[in-house]
């Protein structure tokens, strides 16, 4: 019979050693991003009660949450699907009375029954922000100023920002008097920039000439700034043109902060909708073919928890910049231990005392506790991408002296035990920490 | 020089309308019987990949190819995650339900309750007939579908016809239709932003190219959605 101790639940991922490194380096530097402009991590739980997750959720990830029962009372839990809601809450029964803004930080995991699929699984890991308490555009160009800063800081290059507003598409839906089912249809028919089919259902639809026009026009509305002059003879209703202003100001941000030339003004974009109510934004990487992040205004969602009060966010897919890095060739160092001690003499104190010294440095020593040739005990250490080999009680060094090897150029030398226990930063010159 | 974009292209029914399509754009140089999978167009700057067609949708999904010609119904079955600007209008084919002529005689499809049928597209052909409560067992059959029937591996099948020729050749008889197919161009959605400009210039010498070529599909033959379940 095949062994099942392989087998993983669909969705579920392992990060090896290697993996786990580039993860913790792509958090790490995305977490620098958010403390560089000022934000503070905050921490929630894995799981709640799912009603007041759902509180928040658009429907259709309610729909994939992951649900467990609690034991005492039966009722109905949930690993959260979306990290947002519960900030909202938080901020909503906890922080209402701090000075706003308010910047709050998270690198998270969270859990969607979706179908795995462009590096993304069922339990995947978000890093991101909420700027709470500012209804100036200027809130949504910061956290898209820091959408480029973290792409930069990961290495990635050809990237665009694809900006947009909600309103413009909704108001159109109004002047158009759509049902809510021929609204979805046409949000899906949008999504996929199928010209053709939105010909029929507008053709079906039969609205006012301008409105007509303007739908059918929607796959086409992006680009640089020229999309806003071009929208502004579509937008004769108040929320359609009150979006177009919003966008415009924004850019007109993002020209000043100097990054309008990394941004793209897409009005056809109408994915993942529900949840914002004013400018949201995706990034977008050469040769990926889904956002690795985005981000917008939700100004509703505080005002869900009973607390009325503006505020915008963005979140990185860990998984998917891993694999966008991956793509682009972003090389990521993943060093071995600084030093590796063997020692060969019975009582071991010579590699527990320069050990231990090493490590008071900031150094990470690795000791080998298998007795084999030093030759096996190399070839271990390079697998390892050890640096220094530090060899004691062995033929090629006498008493009180140590046998000290660098991988990186292969050099050897013989030095005395009390000289590295003195002045190990002298002679160990680059050393990480030390 | 740097391929600026990669096209994908569908090998089969689709590529001699792909083909024609990219020669109306200046696009040069394919050796079709050359047995090569890719080509380079120097003066444009395009790669070209020759692909199975139901391969194609996830070349571009993952960024592989920037663009890709497909047919709707392997769009359909598949749902992948891509921009469709275009429907190309050549490759015009209809997804059918089929059956033998001894069978189709004293069928009424008004009582099927349960099917077994063989296809290669079993997410359409379970949609279709869950959509109408029907039970439906999925033989699922990579070529030569018109054969099941015949020997009994499935009474019913679930297939493209273009002429219909195949099915009167092994037969068969069509007894619903599911959907209707083109060929469309797809686009990797990294790429439409990334690459905006030369896959804008791209997508308007199609449309361009398209307006001036003969309309190849039969007047009316207007391309009907599959009435889907609403996916939460």
């Amino acid at each position: 019979m095949k062994s099942r101790h392989p087998q993983l639940p669909k969705g579920a991922r392992i990060y090896l050693p290697d993996e786990a490194e580039r993860k913790r380096h792509v958090e790490a530097a995305l977490l620098d991003v958010f403390r560089r402009w000022g934000y503070r991590e905050i921490v929630t739980p894995t799981f709640e009660y799912s009603d007041v997750l759902a509180t928040g959720t658009d429907e259709d990830v309610q729909g994939n949450m992951f649900t467990l029962v609690e034991r005492e009372t039966g009722r109905m839990l949930a690993l959260r699907p979306d990290i947002t809601p519960q900030i909202a809450r938080v901020v909503a029964t906890r922080l209402r009375d701090e000075p706003k803004p308010i910047r709050l930080a998270y690198v998270t995991n969270v859990f969607r029954y979706d179908e795995p699929r462009v590096s993304h699984y069922r339990e995947f890991y978000q890093a991101g922000v909420e700027l709470v308490g500012l209804d100036k555009p200027e809130a949504e160009v910061e956290v898209i100023a820091m959408t480029i800063e973290g792409l930069r800081a990961l290495g990635l290059e050809r990237f665009q920002i694809d900006l947009g507003h909600p309103d413009f598409f909704r108001g159109l839906l109004e002047e158009a008097k759509t049902d809510p089912a021929q609204g979805r249809e046409l949000r899906a028919t949008l999504a996929r920039k199928d010209g053709s089919t939105l010909e029929r259902l507008v053709a079906d639809l039969a609205p006012p000439a301008h409105v007509r026009d303007a739908l059918l026009a929607l796959p086409t509305l992006f680009g640089r700034e020229s999309v806003l002059e071009r929208a502004a003879g579509f937008a004769r209703n108040e929320r359609s043109s009150k979006a177009l202003a919003n966008l415009a100001e924004a850019y007109r941000l993002l020209k000043i902060y100097g990054l309008a030339e990394s941004v793209l003004l897409d009005l056809g974009e109408v994915r993942g909708f529900d949840y914002y109510s004013g400018t949201y934004f995706e990034a977008y990487v050469a040769g990926f073919g889904a956002a690795i992040a985005g981000g917008g205004r939700y100004d509703d969602m505080l005002g869900r928890f009973g607390y009325d009060c503006a505020a915008v966010g963005f979140a990185f897919d860990v998984g998917r910049a891993l694999s966008v890095m991956e793509t682009q060739g972003v090389a990521v160092t993943l060093p071995g231990p600084d030093f590796f001690i063997i020692d060969f003499t019975p009582d071991k104190t010579v590699a527990l005392s320069l050990a231990r010294r090493l490590r008071d440095l900031g150094a990470s020593v690795a000791r080998d506790i298998i007795s084999r040739e030093l030759e096996e005990s190399v070839a271990y250490a390079r697998a390892q991408r050890v640096r220094h080999v530090l060899v004691v009680g062995h033929a090629r060094a006498g008493a009180g002296e140590v046998l000290a090897m660098d991988l990186t150029d292969e050099s050897e030398r013989v030095l005395a035990v009390g000289e590295i226990l003195e002045h190990p930063e002298c002679v160990f010159r680059g050393v990480r920490h030390a | 020089m740097k391929e600026r974009l990669t096209i994908a292209l569908p090998k089969g029914r689709l590529l001699d309308g792909a083909l024609e399509l990219l020669h109306a754009l200046g696009v040069e140089g394919i050796d079709q019987d050359s047995r090569r999978l890719i080509f380079t167009d120097a003066r444009r700057g395009l790669r070209l990949l020759f692909l199975k067609p139901v391969d194609i949708p996830a070349y571009v999904l993952y960024g592989a190819a920037d663009l890709g010609i497909v047919g709707k119904d392997i769009l359909l079955e598949q749902e992948p995650d891509v921009y469709e600007p275009l429907d190309l209008g050549f490759g015009f084919c209809r997804l059918v339900v089929a059956e033998p002529r001894e069978l189709w005689e004293r069928d009424d499809p008004a009582k099927w309750s349960w099917v077994r049928v063989a296809t290669k597209y079993p997410r359409l052909a379970e949609q279709y007939f869950t959509d109408r409560g029907i039970q439906v067992e999925i033989v699922r059959l990579d070529g030569s579908i018109e054969l099941a029937p015949l020997v009994g591996l499935a009474e019913r099948i679930v297939d493209l016809v273009q002429s219909g020729e195949t099915l009167r050749a092994n037969g068969l008889v069509e007894v619903a239709e599911i959907t209707r197919s083109t060929a469309r161009l797809i686009v990797n959605r990294a790429s439409m932003k990334t690459e905006h400009a030369a896959v804008s210039e791209l997508i308007d010498e199609l449309k361009t190219a398209l307006r001036s070529a003969p309309v190849r599909h039969p007047a009316g033959a207007r391309v009907q959605p599959v009435p889907r379940v609403q996916r939460s």
